[in-house]
Order: C-alpha cells, then sequence, then structure tokens
C-alpha cells in the first residue's frame, strides 16, 4: 500500500547499479527525505529472477528472493503496482549505449538512413527487450501506476583494463566523438516509445557524457580500473542522474 | 591415311546419336520423373561462397537470397534494417528481402530505370503520391507500410536506396536478377515507370497519364542487356544471374484472360533471358521457372490456388541450385573460421564490483 503518512512512497527498483543510488543517498549527495524510499533488487545473476506475475513483481528462485528481501528494509519479497505511490526502475539491465553506439555507427559510419516508422520500431524492440522495461511498462500502462526508467549509464571512458569497453570503442567508432545534436534523434524516439507506455525514460545527463557515447572517467567507481569495470558508476554520478528525474536538484554534488 | 571404313564404323551416323543422356526425354526425364530429375542446368561460372551476391527483382528473387544465406553462401544486404529491428517486422518494410530496399523489381526496364536513377540519370523520378497525409513513393509504394511522414523523409529514403544500389553494383560478384512481369505502367510525360498500377496501393489513377505497356520479346532483350551492361559498366568483373518467375500474374490489363496473358508474359521473359544468356558469357540463366511450372513436376509445388509457391518448390530449386554447382565446379571449399579475425563480445560484465551492492545495503 502507499505511504499513510504524508510523504509519497518511492520505490527504487533496479540491479547492482542501485548500490550507487543508496552510497548517494547515505553520502548526503542525495536528498530523497521528500518520500518514503525502499530500495528493491538484487545483483545481476539474482537480478535474472525478477518476474511478472499475479499482477506484481516476484522472485523466481529462492536464493534470489532471499536477496530481494534483503535489499529492502521491509523484506518485502513481492511489490505489486498499487503498492507504492511511484517507481523508479535504475539500470535494470538494458544498456541504452548498445541502442546508441549501433545506430550511430550505422546513420554516421556507415551512411545509412531509416525512416522515423522504423526508428520507432527499433527503439520499442530495444526497450522491450528488457524484462525490467516491460514490467515497468505493465506497471504504467496497465494499472496506472507512475513510472520512470534510468538505463544503464553509458560505459566508463579510459578503463582500460575493461574488454568491453575496448570491444565497443572498436564495433562502434563512429560514434565515439558524437555531439549531444547527433545523440538527440536517438534519445527522442527511446523516450517516445518509453511514453507510449506511459514511462517517464530519464536521460543520462550530457554533462557526464564524453567522448559521444561514453561516461567520464570522473563518474568511475573507485575501484574501476583494478576491478576492470566500465559499467558501474560513481554516487555522485547516480545524484546527478536522479537530479534529473523530474527535474529534481541534487542535495550536493 | 585413316581406313574410310573404320571411321565409317565410328563416326555418329546424325547429329542425334551420341549425345549425353540429358538430351533424350525418355531417360533424362520420363523414366527419372520428377524427383531424380537432374542436370537441368549447366552453370557457365562458378559462385563461391565468398562471392557477394545481390539479388532483386521479382518477389521469387528473395527466396534466392534467402536460401544462399542458409547456406552460407555471401548473400549481402546492402541496406540492412536499423539495429535492433524485429526481424518479424523487417518484411512489412522491405528489410532483408532483396539487397536494397527497392521492394520488387518486376520488369527489367525498372531495373535498368533504377540503376539510371542511382548514379543520377533517368526519368524525372520527383512524382510522389499523397494518401491521407502520408506520402508513398510510386517506384515502391509498399516500402513503408504507412507511408512517408513528409517530403523530406521520401528523398531521404530514395537518396539511402540509390546509395545501397550504387554500392550493390560497385562491391557485388554476382548479380541475380528475376525477371517478373512484362506487363507495367508508365507515366506518359515523365516516362517514368512505376511499380504497379497507380490507384492499386497509393496514387491517382489518370488514364490520360498512365500507360499501359506490355513488352515483347525484343523489348525484354533490350532492356535487360542495357541494364546488365550498366552494371558490367559500373563493375566490369560482374557476373548477372537470370531467372524467371515462376509465380503468375495476379491480374491482367492486356484484355486477354489472365491463364493466357501469363503464358504470354513468361514466355516473352525465358525467350529473352535463354537469349541473353547465349549471347553473353558473362550472363547466365538458371531454370527456376522450369523446376516449378514444367508439366512433369505436375504442379506439385504449387499452392492450391496454383499460383503461390510452396516451400518445398523453393528448396527443391535451391536444391538444383548447389546440386549443378557442385557438379559444374566441384564442393566448393570453405574457409575454416578463424575465431582470432572475428572475436566474439566479451560476455557482459557482471564484474566482480558487485560488492558495491552488497555494501550500499549492508546493515
Amino acid at each position: 500500500m502507499p505511504s499513510p503518512g504524508d510523504r509519497p512512497s518511492l520505490c527504487i527498483v533496479g540491479d547492482s547499479h542501485l548500490g550507487s543510488v543508496r552510497h548517494a543517498e547515505r553520502d548526503g549527495l542525495l536528498d530523497l527525505s521528500g518520500y518514503d524510499v525502499e530500495y528493491w533488487g538484487a545483483r545481476g545473476p539474482a537480478y535474472r529472477d525478477l518476474i511478472f506475475r499475479n499482477d506484481q513483481m516476484e522472485v523466481r528462485s529462492d536464493a534470489a528472493r532471499a536477496e530481494f528481501a534483503d535489499i529492502n528494509h521491509r523484506g518485502r519479497t513481492t511489490i505489486g503496482p498499487q503498492d507504492m505511490d511511484e517507481f523508479l526502475f535504475y539500470g535494470g539491465r538494458i544498456r541504452s549505449y548498445d541502442f546508441f553506439g549501433a545506430h550511430l555507427q550505422r546513420q554516421l559510419g556507415e551512411g545509412m538512413w531509416q525512416s522515423r516508422a522504423a526508428l520507432a520500431i527499433s527503439a520499442r524492440s530495444f526497450l522491450m527487450s528488457s524484462r525490467t522495461f516491460r514490467i515497468a511498462a505493465i506497471f504504467a500502462r496497465d494499472f496506472g501506476a507512475k513510472v520512470s526508467f534510468v538505463t544503464t549509464p553509458f560505459l566508463t571512458d579510459g578503463i582500460t583494463s575493461n574488454p568491453g569497453l575496448a570491444y565497443f570503442v572498436a564495433q562502434f567508432p563512429a560514434a565515439i566523438g558524437t555531439t549531444a545534436e547527433d545523440r538527440e534523434w536517438i534519445w527522442c524516439a527511446l523516450e517516445r516509445e518509453a511514453l507510449a507506455v506511459n514511462v517517464n525514460l530519464v536521460r543520462q545527463p550530457e554533462e557526464t557524457i564524453v567522448q559521444g557515447v561514453l561516461t567520464s572517467p570522473e563518474y568511475a567507481i573507485d575501484n574501476a580500473q583494478a576491478a576492470s569495470d566500465a559499467d558501474h558508476k560513481s554516487p555522485a554520478f547516480a545524484a546527478l542522474m536522479l537530479s534529473h528525474w523530474n527535474g529534481r536538484a541534487p542535495a550536493a554534488v | 591415311m585413316t581406313d574410310p571404313k573404320s571411321e565409317a564404323q565410328t563416326a555418329p551416323a546424325h547429329p542425334y546419336e551420341d549425345l549425353p543422356e540429358t538430351a533424350y526425354w525418355r531417360p533424362a526425364v520420363a523414366d527419372a520423373g520428377p524427383h531424380r530429375v537432374t542436370g537441368l542446368w549447366t552453370p557457365k561460372f562458378r559462385i563461391k561462397p565468398s562471392d557477394k551476391v545481390v539479388t532483386a527483382g521479382s518477389c521469387f528473387a528473395q527466396h534466392i537470397g534467402r536460401a544462399l544465406t542458409a547456406h552460407d553462401y555471401n548473400w549481402t544486404d546492402f541496406e540492412p534494417a536499423p539495429p535492433f529491428f524485429p526481424d518479424d517486422e523487417k518484411p512489412r518494410y522491405g528489410y532483408g528481402i532483396f539487397s536494397f530496399r527497392t521492394g520488387n523489381i518486376y520488369t527489367p526496364s525498372m531495373l535498368h530505370q533504377w540503376l539510371r536513377l542511382s548514379h543520377g540519370e533517368g526519368p524525372d523520378a520527383s512524382e510522389f503520391w499523397e494518401k491521407e497525409g502520408r506520402i508513398y513513393d510510386p517506384l515502391r509504394p509498399a516500402i513503408e507500410p504507412d507511408g512517408f511522414t513528409d517530403l523530406a523523409e521520401f528523398t531521404a529514403a530514395r537518396e539511402a536506396t540509390y546509395r545501397a544500389i550504387r554500392n550493390a553494383a560497385e562491391h557485388c560478384d554476382v548479380f541475380v536478377f528475376t525477371l517478373g512481369l512484362t506487363e507495367h505502367w508508365t507515366n506518359a510525360d515523365t516516362e517514368l515507370e512505376y511499380a504497379m498500377c497507380p490507384g492499386t496501393i497509393a496514387g491517382t489513377f489518370d488514364a490520360d497519364r498512365h500507360v499501359f505497356g506490355n513488352a515483347n520479346a525484343r523489348k525484354v532483350y533490350r532492356d535487360t542487356r542495357l541494364a546488365a551492361k550498366a552494371l558490367r559498366a559500373i563493375n566490369p568483373g560482374i557476373r548477372v544471374l537470370l531467372t524467371v518467375s515462376p509465380v503468375p500474374l495476379t491480374a491482367t490489363a492486356s484484355g486477354k484472360h489472365v491463364l493466357t496473358a501469363t503464358s504470354y508474359s513468361k514466355s516473352v521473359l525465358r525467350s529473352a533471358a535463354g537469349q541473353l544468356s547465349d549471347d553473353f558469357n558473362w550472363i547466365d540463366y538458371f531454370p527456376s521457372y522450369e523446376i516449378i511450372t514444367h508439366p512433369v513436376f505436375r504442379g506439385m509445388f504449387f499452392a492450391p490456388n496454383m499460383r503461390n509457391v510452396e516451400p518445398a518448390g523453393v528448396e527443391t530449386v535451391m536444391s538444383h541450385f548447389f546440386a549443378e554447382q557442385n557438379r559444374a565446379f566441384g564442393k566448393p571449399k570453405r574457409k575454416k573460421r578463424n575465431a582470432t579475425l572475428d572475436p566474439a563480445p566479451p560476455a557482459k560484465s557482471e564484474v566482480q564490483c558487485e560488492e558495491v551492492m552488497l555494501d550500499a545495503f549492508a546493515r
């Protein structure tokens, strides 16, 4: 049930990227005091067990269910669309950089073109390829829940130890060095398709983007190079990201 | 001196005496039956799995591209669908059917027109059709199912396809063209040939401007030769493989019965294709038409409407294609795939740093 108090309830749902949001809140970089906040999620392997069943989010396996419950301070093992006033899906294993890289490469590197209708189909297919997004869409479209969605951020620049980053750069060379203007039509397509199912898609803030499709090393996690981690981001990044969610200002960044 | 007596004993008495089995109906067809007929095609040139093959033409051509891909041949799509475009939507948008997004090219004159337009020549092709606020392309009215948003999209889409055709012509090794129809519609003012009669999918039919034509063998021969020579001028090493679509006409505007109109159309196309194959050593004809339509196959490859070709027919056609290529040139040698040349993407990292998560929620 939504929060009975004055504060609206907010559930932040996500995979391991959720950690940076929690850290940002703990470190005072992010003020969520206006909400009764609950986190709900799990690390990647367990997160894959998240499903939609019986009109709610459930977790398939016992082990994963325990991890979800452990992260939620109320120990929830299921959450329905009516249980909260608002949902923010964060990360959710939907790697927007793949979409940006492939489209920028096709358009700028290979000189190809597609109609708006074809781009819309491509964006819809990309979003709906993520189980998390499909759940978000059901919550928003079918149950009228207030839902926002933050995709997995672009890979962090400079993490030379990460093979995924090197592969990405080699696959999509034309995407490197692109401008905000080059990316605008792609964001618009993703936003439009998300909005079509009543989901508010939150863009990665421009100030965090370098080289066209990478995240500034400034937002790397502490031991990113040693851990070969170009995926996860710092609490400061999460704070900035959430500041762009519905235009909320961060407490201090 | 040769002994005239012994020479008379070894030399054939007439040209039909010493021919291969395939030259005689009884052993080659009657005794073999439809499932064991072989040697229908002696290919002029080898098509290697590494050769870049382009397909265009009537709807039957799409099967050839698909079968080549399924057999690890290098069918090349010069105008592929956008990334993440779902496979089941691709045909509706004209992606992945032919090597570029032209939709069906039914006539050789239309192929020649596309080639000229993509190189800045040919008739004025700026005509567009409007329906319910959307823009349709007279050269391919079904390519964008709901039409283009505006003229800018229409123009950009054309340019994209012109570019793809140029690339295909420049870079392919084998150009497969399936001749489909002799009947066509043209704009009397601009001489622009349409993909189909205006007013059927989009556009408005105007009897004064929209002119019907039904090509004879001479015209089909000339148009196909012009298109093939245009390709050859762009890419001197290109080889052309012609086929004739076995799919009957949906409708005829010739005033004849659709059955006899179909016979006329297919006979003309078949005749021209055969003549071109005889005249040029870089043009060949593959008899997919005969494999589907010849009485020896008893119509078994047609769907009950006697028009659509069943998958078994396509499989049979392509099995002849590969068998005759192998018979003439031996089985293709395939290079072993070198994993280091095409590295698989690294697994998306679950990365070691997931302790960030545990740390964040530690109580």
